[in-house]
Order: C-alpha cells, then sequence, then structure tokens
C-alpha cells in the first residue's frame, strides 16, 4: 500500500469502515512509515476536535415559539385587524383620510390646467353642439384663466364677418347635428400616430436645413387613428369611402408634412441661443401655462417663445405647444413667424385630436395669411379636420388644395383623399 | 441518535389530524438536533434559531404529504439539510450577509491563527475550553456548505453512512468520497491550531 492509497483510507479507517486485507494493509503501513503514522495522528485529532463541538441548546421556549408562528393568523387577517381594530378608532382616522386625499385630489385637479383640459376633451366629443357652430363662431374648448389673459383681444378672437369660402362651403354642407356621430374620444398620448423616430431627438439639436416635419398623425393614414375616421363615416350611409389599403411607412408622414422651408430646425438652435442670452434660467416651455407663469411672458423675448413651443412640438408635447404657440401669438402678432405659429398651433390642435379647435386656427390662418406657403397645408389639414367631424365641407377645401396648389406637397394626398372620403 | 419511532409516528399522524400540540411535542424532541445543525452550519445563533424555526415551520407545512415512507427524523434531517444549503447558497449571492457570516462565531472576527497562543496546548487539553470551540466553529464556516454539511451530520450529529446518504439523497460511495475530503480539508485547517506528540 502506498502513502496516498493509505491517507485515502484514514476516513473509512477512523469509523472502523475498513475489513479484511485494506484493514490489514493499512495497519502495516502505519507501522512502517513514520510520516503517515503522523499524518494518522493529526488527522484522528482533527475529526476527535470537531466531534468535540458537540449538539447545543436551543435557546429556552423555542418549541413555544415554533408554535406560536404555527398558529398566528394568516397575513391578511393580520393586516386587517391592524387596519380595523380597534373599529371606534380607525374608522374615523380612515375617514378622515380619505376626506384629505380626496380634497386634496380636487384642489389638484381645479389648479392644474393640464388636467382640466383633458377632462373637458373627454366631454366635448359626446356634446352634440360641438360640431353645430360654424369654426369662425366657435368657441375653442372652455379656455383656462391663463389663456384667456394670453390672448388679447383682436388677434385671439375671429370676426365673424367676411366669411370666407371655406366658412361658406362649410355652412352650406354641414349635416344636421342630429345625424352627426360624435367624434372619437381622445386616444392616449402613446397611442397617437409619432413622428418618425428620429424628428423628436434632432429638430432641437440638428444644424441641417432639414425641414421640422411633424410628427405623423394617423388621420386618413395610420391604422389607429382611420378608424376612427372610418367610425365617424360609417353613419353617413353611402357617402362612406371603403377603407383605405396601408400606406407604404412613413407615407402618412409625407403626406401630412408641413410644407418645407417653413420652419427650418436650424432656426432653432439659433432662437434657443438667443433666448439664452436673454435670460437663460426662464422658463421657456411654460410660459403660457398658468396665471403664475404668465407674469413672466413679457419679458421673454419672441425667439425663445417661438423656439420653446417649436420644440415641444416636435416633442410631441402638444398641450404645452399648443399653449406655447398661443402666447408668442398673442404676445408677438406682428413677428413675421406667426404665420407658422398659427399653422403649428393648429395642427397641434388637430394632432390631439381636437378637431373643433384645430379648424379656427387654419382658418385664421389662411384669412390672414392669404399668400402664406403655410396655406396648402392649412387648406389640407382644415379639410381633415372637418371631415374627422362628420362635415363634408371638408371636401371642398381638400379640392381648393387639389385645384389651387396642383403643385403643393398636399396636393397629392388631398386628391387621394378625395377619391376615398369624398366619392 | 435516539429516537423513539413509535412515538414519532403517533405525533406525526396527531399532526396531520390538525393536533398542534402534537406538532409542538415533536419540535421539542428534534430542536436540539435542528438548532445544533443550523447553528454549526451558520455559526450565528440568531441566526441559527430563525433557520431552525423556519425548518420547522416547512416540516408543518409539509407534513400532509408526508406518506411515513421513511423515518420522521430522515424525513426532517433533510429538509434540515437542505434549507442550510438553500440558505448558504442565498447568502452567498448577498455579499453583506455572507460577510457577516464568514466573519466567524459569536461575534469573533479575528482569524483563529491571531487568536491562538504562540504554543499550542495539546487538543485533548484544549476541547473542554471554550476557544478551540469557536475556532473550530471558525474553520468550520470556511469549508464549502457540502462539505461542512457532510462532517457536522457525521462528526456533531452522528449519523450513520447510510443515514447520511439517505438525508442527501446520494449513494453511499459519495457519502465515503465526500466525507474523506471533508475531513481531510478541515485537517488542513485545524494544522496550525494543533500540535501532534
Amino acid at each position: 500500500m502506498t502513502c496516498d492509497e493509505a491517507r485515502e483510507a484514514f476516513s473509512e479507517f477512523h469509523d472502523d469502515m475498513l475489513s479484511g486485507a485494506r484493514l490489514m494493509d493499512l495497519t502495516q503501513h502505519l507501522d512502517e512509515c513514520p510520516d503517515c503514522r503522523a499524518e494518522w495522528a493529526a488527522f484522528s485529532m482533527s475529526v476527535q476536535v470537531v466531534s468535540g463541538l458537540g449538539m447545543a441548546d436551543p435557546p429556552p421556549g423555542f418549541a413555544a415559539r415554533v408554535r406560536q408562528q404555527i398558529e398566528a393568523p394568516p397575513w391578511w387577517r393580520r393586516l386587517a385587524r391592524t387596519l380595523f381594530v380597534p373599529l371606534p378608532v380607525k374608522i374615523p382616522i380612515h375617514v378622515v383620510a380619505l376626506a384629505v386625499l380626496s380634497f386634496a385630489g380636487l384642489m389638484l385637479f381645479q389648479r392644474s390646467p393640464e388636467l382640466r383640459r383633458e377632462a373637458e376633451v373627454r366631454v366635448a366629443p359626446s356634446a352634440p353642439g360641438v360640431r353645430q357652430a360654424p369654426p369662425a363662431s366657435r368657441t375653442p374648448a372652455p379656455p383656462s384663466a391663463g389663456r384667456e389673459r394670453a390672448a388679447p383681444s383682436g388677434t385671439g378672437a375671429r370676426p365673424p364677418e367676411a366669411p370666407s369660402k371655406l366658412e361658406r362651403a362649410e355652412g352650406e354642407a354641414a349635416p344636421p347635428a342630429a345625424s352627426a356621430p360624435p367624434p372619437p374620444a381622445p386616444m392616449p398620448l402613446e397611442k397617437r400616430a409619432r413622428a418618425p423616430s428620429s424628428l423628436p431627438e434632432e429638430a432641437p439639436k440638428s444644424k441641417s436645413a432639414a425641414p421640422l416635419t411633424p410628427p405623423q398623425t394617423g388621420v386618413g393614414r395610420s391604422a389607429e387613428p382611420q378608424a376612427t375616421a372610418e367610425d365617424l363615416r360609417l353613419p353617413l350611409g353611402g357617402l362612406a369611402a371603403p377603407a383605405r389599403p396601408p400606406a407604404e411607412p412613413g407615407g402618412a408622414a409625407e403626406d401630412l408634412r408641413p410644407p418645407p422651408g417653413r420652419l427650418q430646425t436650424s432656426t432653432l438652435p439659433q432662437a434657443q441661443s438667443q433666448g439664452a442670452a436673454v435670460g437663460p434660467t426662464t422658463p421657456a416651455p411654460a410660459a403660457g401655462a398658468g396665471p403664475a407663469r404668465q407674469s413672466s411672458v413679457p419679458t421673454m423675448s419672441p425667439d425663445v417663445l417661438f423656439s420653446a413651443a417649436a420644440t415641444q412640438y416636435a416633442q410631441q408635447e402638444y398641450d404645452r405647444a399648443i399653449e406655447g404657440f398661443k402666447t408668442f401669438i398673442a404676445t408677438h402678432p406682428q413677428d413675421a413667424r406667426v404665420a407658422d405659429a398659427r399653422y403649428l398651433l393648429g395642427d397641434s390642435y388637430f394632432l390631439r385630436r381636437r378637431y373643433a379647435e384645430a379648424i379656427p386656427e387654419f382658418d385664421t390662418l389662411i384669412r390672414q395669411f392669404p399668400n402664406s406657403s403655410r396655406v396648402p397645408a392649412a387648406l389640407y389639414r382644415g379639410g381633415q379636420a372637418r371631415l374627422s367631424l362628420g362635415d363634408r365641407a371638408g371636401c371642398q377645401l381638400l379640392r381648393d388644395v387639389a385645384t389651387r396648389y396642383p403643385q403643393a406637397r398636399e396636393a397629392a394626398s388631398a386628391r387621394e383623399d378625395l377619391s376615398t372620403r369624398c366619392p | 441518535m435516539p429516537v423513539e419511532q413509535n412515538d414519532d409516528h403517533s405525533l406525526v399522524t396527531r399532526t396531520q389530524a390538525g393536533d398542534v400540540a402534537a406538532f409542538e411535542a415533536l419540535v421539542r424532541r428534534y430542536e436540539r438536533w435542528v438548532f445544533s445543525l443550523t447553528l454549526r452550519m451558520v455559526g450565528d445563533r440568531g441566526e441559527a434559531e430563525d433557520m431552525a424555526q423556519e425548518v420547522f415551520l416547512k416540516a408543518y407545512r409539509g407534513l400532509p404529504r408526508f406518506k411515513g415512507n421513511s423515518r420522521f427524523s430522515t424525513w426532517l434531517y433533510a429538509i434540515a439539510s437542505h434549507h442550510c444549503l438553500n440558505h448558504l447558497q442565498g447568502r452567498r449571492r448577498r455579499p453583506a450577509a455572507s460577510a457577516r457570516g464568514s466573519a466567524g462565531v459569536a461575534g469573533e472576527d479575528l482569524p483563529a491563527a491571531e487568536r491562538l497562543p504562540d504554543e499550542a496546548p495539546r487538543a485533548d487539553d484544549l476541547l473542554e475550553r471554550e476557544e478551540l470551540a469557536r475556532i473550530v466553529q471558525t474553520e468550520l464556516t470556511f469549508l464549502t456548505e457540502e462539505h461542512r454539511l457532510i462532517l457536522i451530520l457525521r462528526d456533531i450529529q452522528g449519523l450513520a453512512y447510510h443515514e447520511i446518504a439517505e438525508t442527501l439523497g446520494v449513494e453511499l460511495g459519495t457519502v465515503r468520497s465526500r466525507l474523506h475530503r471533508a475531513r481531510a480539508a478541515m485537517r488542513e485547517r485545524l494544522e496550525a491550531h494543533l500540535s501532534v506528540g
């Protein structure tokens, strides 16, 4: 037996598990090999020392504690006991807490214009009278205090006289309100049509001359908004157009893109840098959000206001973009970018599906700036908005785009819409 | 390991019928065994008590499925052994807890060699002394969990080879080889602390 073999057998030797020839070989080897004898002594002592640790007594009352845990009520019963026992004390506490929370929620709702607008937009489509009023006299969604203050007389109010061709056509073609289907409920923000992925990030940064492309709207193109439009057309019976096949990727964005060259992304960094010189800490995006913020509006330069609103528009923050563009138009009515702002304001409403508010903005743009390069897009969008509300006067606007601006980007889309939605 | 099998059977039957007092009697019978195992495995009395309680709670919840194919003691040892291994593996994934566990026993943070006198006394003389017990416990925690467990089951808890094989669910040959490697590893760790002469 070698030394290695002998040492491999130590454990069994210690436990008296060896027998026969193996046991005799090991004992003989240990007699002859002093190294293995010493190793065996150390091994045996080590095992002996470990065995000497012995058993340990548990703490007193261990078994009783185990029993307590077994007999403890289930978690839901403990929770109920914690919440409601003693009943005469806990119930009033819960009632008071509920009242405080409700009051806080109510106050938050009342003081938050965004929340109120969301609620109003949700309620508005179910009101049958919304579509009855002509666009020129139609009042936008119930304005918040901030919005009323932001709109000075003269720019915000639209004169009812001098109805344009659009308005006449709309008035003639408007179907009875009773037969009009309700406008679609606003979709959650994340479900709305999205811009091409690079745009929201690149628009504020890019110094290229690429036009600021509005996010793709689903109206008439993408599946989800088109389904809504189809729903709107169904009650009109034979006037309903067949479902349009899905367009190629990016096609809808192409159709709905505003005319190129109107708003260059290269203007944004410039405007922002100018704005930074005016007041780098001014919270430009929130300029028109509320009365407290309105006080700082007059001190802000038009560049800051416009670029902030345009950035919010590009980032699909349409509610804030709406406030921004309204503030810009109200505070700088003579600025050269008012036509752009008016178009983007209307488009922001449109992309938020607030068609009833979008239409007056497009109409005002067409009326105030008949020579603006934004007019074809405004006509097209105005037509789409009316059609989305079930107003066939939108067909006339699309015809105007197709006939008066045959070279415009929107002309092809208008012709296609005419064939499908205005047969 | 003196185990009264007949009493175990009746207590198990009563527990399965909903008699918590019967289970408490089983706990009293095996608490020392289970607590010793958990204490030697983790080296901390508080943690060992928690683990032992968890072992008995697991056993209580599993008793309705206990068919009596094996002895209750073996079944309980298996639950305790696997609970220890799972606990230590989970603690190894949590570095902070692992550091606490490997820090030693009963608040002894220094390595055993640093606490020993220069001239180590004979093992027979030291065995009664608490310090040697601490040293051994500390060195135990440096073994792998499998080696630690089999060493405790055999040399401290006194289980026979076949009981260990049944408890751990391994072959008898595996018990032999694993036990030998564990003892050899422990002998190397204790070499610096013991003198043979």
